[in-house]
């Protein structure tokens, strides 16, 4: 008999609510449950009825059968309903998840989770009628998210509990003109010429970093094709680190066997060409072969089927979003390459000294946050100057964030909070006109409520003129 | 032998009389030209006779005779800048001075006591007169009654010989047997400046190389010093390696910076508007250089000179291209042919090439090229200038990106009969219209991008290099009315035309203009605000929403004018960009058009936000009972007291509510 492991701190599901299922068939309205096997059916169809039942409960005083979340003495139940009939749940153990995390980022994880099924496998309902795979496919998201969640050091877990970063944002970066235009002329250049064979570029995104230069796609899919990019394209494209290598290959030697196919968000599952193109590792026994296999992404509520294509030059990565699925010849290679390779290059090196010159986005003295819901923008103090504020100003900042929201629409468009913690720290969290912006000061306790909003206001005027 | 096209043939290069026809008078006199003063001077036996070569000299009446006395044959002469004296030289001990006023005469020899190798007048305080002899220069002033010369010093250099360009100043010696060590002076307004030394080869500043022989020995014919773009260069035609080499002279350094190739054994230079125009005489055809060009060729294929219209009668032709005229077309076509591949078969296909080649077969047939753009023709007695049909090399080139930056550097006070701007215009509008790859369009907006901040920016500053000193050519290079393509000309004339018209796809016109924007911002050029509305409309027209929405995040205020503004808030009214509302809104605010923000913000209903704007930033310009109505119409809750003050005409509110800024 297997030996129990301990309860994992994550569970996350996706199940049918259209349906009613004879007792002892509610197993069928399960389509994913994550951990797959750490825990019995019977657990997971417990965990199913209380939602189910929450939600019918819920629907009494609402009118519809909706939950945005649930705090349980160990648990945190965040729901998240991605199209009707479809409910996607995240069990949370409260003792493992900082204190910090708001119940909007954990369903930014499932919304996330759900947007990047869609980017690769098309919408769930659609899929399921076509698609015997798409449970199988489904289960794969799910466990790949919650992996990311539980790694060591997780940079995922990070993000969701400082309340000084977005989950599902963009992060744009504001450009110089002369690098701006410089990539609009390299992205529009790209999708009028002809790459090869009737190969054309429909889509571009231009990525520096983690920063997002450009996109051509709508904003939902930019969202979408910005996480998997983030989280799977970039990884992959700065290679693997030394310690890493060393330990693919000994573990290479140590066992013939094939190794696992990885889902399309991970990075593992893509590779660098020496000539700097980022596609699929091709699979274990295939033969050689100077063409690149990628994989297709379903883009515009899937009226849109589009390969894609990665290509990077120093810290810049550009995506691209071809018209002809399947392997990519060497001739469009070399178009792209031909065509990228030395703009791409002044690209990296100017956004990198725009970068350097404006200190990677700091402020000496704030720490922020900039949102805009229009944009699904995100601009935000660097992460490493974020971990240096002491837990009480995060614990601060999060529950002006949490008043800010709940004061809702009711109070008109324009809102603001000023708060000031025992320990010299204040915040001023404001909304104007669908953008946020949170302002964390520490050590400014003496310049009093005034003050701060003064401050605040002068920092608004200088990095976001005229929004705030 | 040049032998000039017939009227009406293809040429790039044309001969434009200058008036100056004195065929019947003056058969055997001996025709010289005199750079300093621009004047013809004829001599005859013993007399001297000048005759101006200035275009609005009409009359065919000397300026004035001279006798300078009996002698020797005249060897040369010089006339002094202010036209007042003429130096003529007869032997190498002594030089004759003649004031032409009163005929006086007086004689100055070098002190240094050794052979004259040359002499020329100059502006410079304190110098107006400069002998070069075998030891150096030597440096004269008059004297105040003009009765003499006065010795003010000199420049000691061992030199074999000597060469001056009045244009550039410049003063050119060479040292030693085959002359390849030369030192340059250029005379300036205030002294005289000793330039780097310099060797012709390789790298000009370093060593000989070991085998400069006999082979490598340079005569004065071999060199020439131009001046180009107000940039001085010595031009050594290298005929043991067929190729025509610049060396630019800097402050502190001399620089080979360009090496063509030459196909002929006899090469004249003319520049005509800073285009060098390499004759070769083997051949009867003229390549044409600029030495700013991204390509080291020749900017059009050779083609034979011609004679301008206008002045296209037979009286006008020269005797010695008479017989030329008469050929058929099939042969200059051939000779264009040969030309360009070996100057010994392009001199045996040639016309009446009865004059064999060699450097001083330019007597034979009468030519003498004098810059920067004149031929002598002594037997005739008349005078040419050579100057280059913008127009013709515009039908003939086509890589368009170079013809286009060619076309950009003229100056159209020199074409007058070729509209320049027209020819560039119909160049961009041409390349988009045959949808060129987008690298070559690239290239073509990079050099229209170029050629409008050249023409924005300010000559030169004098630490790149050494400018000519001379007024003339300060002259040439201010840059009056350039013909660049201003960027709401491109914008007007060729993108917008072209959107207008429907004559690209929308896909090759939105990166048409990204690549131009692209072009303009890499120069540093400001945009206009129409070019920008044009991109956004473009991109919309593609369904590219969101990325309208994205660029202009990214830009923070970088877009901002008031006709974008209005543009956003036209697209937000009509429904194409929902967005657009608030952007312009942002953009209103950012801007400080607050009455326009105030305006949208009750057009949209939100008559609060519309009233704390207008109290905020003491709008005038909307009547209070708007505020009401609006507020009326919306049923939204007003301020109690909403007044027009009477003096000051401001609305003010007694009381708006507050929005939900709160501290806890």
């Amino acid at each position: 008999m297997a030996r129990e492991q301990p309860p994992k701190p994550v569970q996350l599901c996706v199940f049918d609510t259209e349906h009613d299922y004879p007792e002892g068939e509610e197993a069928q309205r399960i389509l994913a449950y994550y951990p797959p096997d750490a825990c019995s059916v019977d657990d997971q169809t417990s965990v199913i009825g209380l939602a189910q039942a929450l939600l019918t409960f819920n629907a009494n005083f609402e009118g519809e059968a909706t939950c945005d979340s649930m705090h349980a003495q160990r648990h945190v139940w965040a729901f998240h309903r991605p199209q009707t009939h479809i409910m996607m749940l995240a069990v949370i153990d409260q003792g493992w998840l900082p204190s910090t995390t708001s119940d909007d980022g954990l369903r930014a994880v499932l919304r996330q989770a759900y947007a990047q099924f869609v980017l690769i496998h098309g919408p769930l309902h659609a899929s399921l009628a076509t698609d015997g795979q798409t449970k199988a496919s489904l289960q794969t998201i799910l466990t790949e998210t919650a992996a990311r969640l539980l790694r060591a050091k997780s940079a995922d877990l990070l993000t969701l509990a400082s309340p000084l970063s977005m989950v599902g944002g963009v992060p744009w970066l504001p450009l110089d003109n002369h690098v701006f235009t410089a990539v609009h002329s390299l992205a529009s250049q790209l999708t009028v010429t002809d790459m090869g064979g009737g190969q054309m570029v429909q889509g571009v995104m231009l990525l520096h970093g983690h920063h997002c230069l450009w996109s051509s796609q709508c904003q939902q899919d930019t969202v979408s094709l910005y996480r998997l990019a983030a989280t799977a394209l970039v990884p992959a494209s700065q290679g693997p680190s030394i310690g890493k290598r060393l330990a693919t290959a000994t573990s290479a030697l140590r066992s013939q066997q094939a190794e696992p196919t990885y889902p399309v968000m991970s990075y593992k599952a893509w590779v660098r060409s020496p000539d700097n193109f980022l596609s699929m590792r091709p699979p274990a026994g295939s033969t050689e072969t100077d063409q690149l296999l990628v994989p297709t992404l379903h883009l515009q509520g899937d009226e849109e089927q589009l390969a894609l294509l990665g290509y990077c030059q120093g810290n810049a990565l550009l995506i691209l979003l071809l018209s002809q699925r399947g392997m990519v010849s060497s001739t469009t290679q070399h178009a792209v390459a031909r065509l990228a390779h030395g703009p791409l290059r002044r690209i990296s090196q100017a956004t990198a000294e725009q970068l350097t010159a404006h200190g990677h986005g700091h402020v000496p003295g704030f720490r922020y946050l900039f949102v805009d819901h229009m944009l699904t923008a995100v601009q935000a103090s660097p992460q490493s100057k974020v971990a240096t504020l002491s837990p009480e100003s995060l614990e601060l900042m999060t529950s002006a964030q949490a008043e800010l929201q709940s004061m809702g629409s009711s109070q008109g468009s324009n809102r603001e909070v000023v708060v000031r913690g025992t320990h010299d720290c204040w915040v001023v969290a404001r909304h104007r006109n669908q953008r946020e912006l949170y302002i964390v000061m520490e050590g400014k306790g003496e310049v009093g409520l005034a003050g701060a909003a003064e401050l605040a206001t002068d920092f608004a005027d200088k990095h976001f003129a005229a929004l705030f | 032998m040049t032998a000039p096209a017939a009227a009406g043939a293809l040429a790039h290069v044309c001969m434009r009389a200058t008036g100056l026809d004195l065929s019947h008078d003056k058969p055997s006199a001996r025709m010289r030209y005199d750079e300093g003063t621009g004047i013809i001077l004829f001599t005859e036996g013993q007399q001297v006779q000048a005759y101006s070569t200035s275009p609005s000299a009409t009359t065919q009446q000397p300026l004035w005779v001279a006798s300078p006395g009996e002698g020797d044959p005249i060897a040369s002469l010089s006339v002094s800048l202010d036209g007042a004296i003429l130096a003529v030289q007869r032997g190498t001990a002594f030089l004759q001075f003649v004031h032409l006023k009163s005929s006086k005469l007086f004689v100055q020899g070098p002190k240094s006591r050794t052979r004259i190798l040359s002499f020329f007048w100059c502006p410079s305080e304190g110098c107006d007169f400069v002998m070069a002899t075998g030891q150096g220069l030597e440096l004269y002033q008059r004297l105040p009654q003009g009765q003499g010369l006065r010795y003010k010093g000199s420049r000691k250099h061992p030199t074999t010989w000597c060469t001056y360009s009045h244009e550039s100043r410049i003063v050119l010696l060479a040292t030693g047997q085959g002359g390849l060590w030369l030192q340059a002076y250029q005379v300036t307004n205030d002294a005289v400046l000793k330039l780097p030394p310099f060797q012709l080869g390789p790298s000009a500043s370093q060593q000989a190389s070991p085998k400069s022989g006999p082979s490598q020995r340079v005569s004065p014919q071999d060199i020439r010093i131009l001046t180009i773009y107000c940039r001085i260069y010595c031009a050594h035609i290298d005929h043991p390696h067929k190729r025509l080499v610049l060396y630019r002279f800097f402050k502190d350094a001399v620089v080979l910076q360009h090496t063509y190739e030459i196909y002929s054994r006899s090469i004249e230079l003319s520049v005509h508007d800073n285009v060098l125009l390499v004759h070769h005489l083997d051949s009867s055809t003229v390549l044409l250089l600029d030495v700013r060009a991204r390509t080291n060729g020749p900017i059009v294929g050779p083609l034979p000179l011609a004679i301008a219209l206008e002045n296209q009668d037979d009286q006008s032709v020269p005797a010695s291209i008479h017989a030329s005229m008469r050929e058929d077309h099939l042969e200059r076509e051939g000779r264009v042919e040969v030309a360009s591949s070996s100057s010994a078969a392009a001199s045996t296909s040639g016309s009446i090439s009865t004059a064999s080649g060699g450097p001083d077969h330019l007597d034979s047939c009468h030519w003498s090229f004098q810059p920067p753009n004149l031929i002598l023709d002594t037997q005739a007695c008349k005078v040419w200038r050579c100057e280059v049909d913008i127009a013709a090399v515009g039908r003939t080139c086509t890589d368009w990106p170079l013809l286009l930056a060619i076309l950009q550097r003229r100056h159209p006070l020199l074409h007058p009969t070729c509209d320049i701007k027209a020819l560039l215009l119909a160049i961009v509008k041409g390349a988009l219209l045959e949808q060129l790859n987008m690298c070559t369009v690239k290239q073509i907006f990079d050099a229209c991008a170029l050629g409008y901040a050249e023409a924005c920016a300010a000559p030169p500053s004098p630490h790149q290099g050494i400018i000519p000193s001379s007024p003339e050519s300060r002259g040439r290079a201010l840059r009056l009315a350039a013909p660049a393509l201003a960027p709401q000309e491109v914008e007007l004339k060729v993108l917008r035309w072209l959107h207008e018209e429907e004559a690209t796809g929308v896909q090759y016109l939105e990166a048409a203009i990204a690549q131009y924007l692209a072009s303009c911002s890499w120069q540093g050029i400001a945009v206009p605000a129409g070019l920008r509305l044009l991109s956004i409309d473009v991109a919309l027209l593609r369904g590219h929403k969101h990325q309208v929405v994205s660029s202009l995040h990214q830009q923070g205020g970088g877009w901002d004018s008031g006709a974008l503004a209005a543009h956003l808030e036209r697209l937000a009214r009509k429904g194409e960009l929902a967005e657009a509302w608030q952007l312009a809104l942002d953009m209103y605010a950012r801007l400080g058009m607050h009455d326009k923000h105030c305006q949208m913000l009750l057009a949209k209903g939100k008559v609060v936000q519309a009233l704390r704007c207008a109290q905020e930033h003491q709008v005038q310009t909307i009547a209070p009972d708007s505020f009401l109505v609006k507020g009326a119409e919306t049923g939204q809750p007003l301020p109690q007291h909403c007044c027009r003050h009477p003096d000051t005409g401001r609305t003010s509110c007694i009381m708006a509510p507050t929005e939900g800024s709160g501290a806890f």
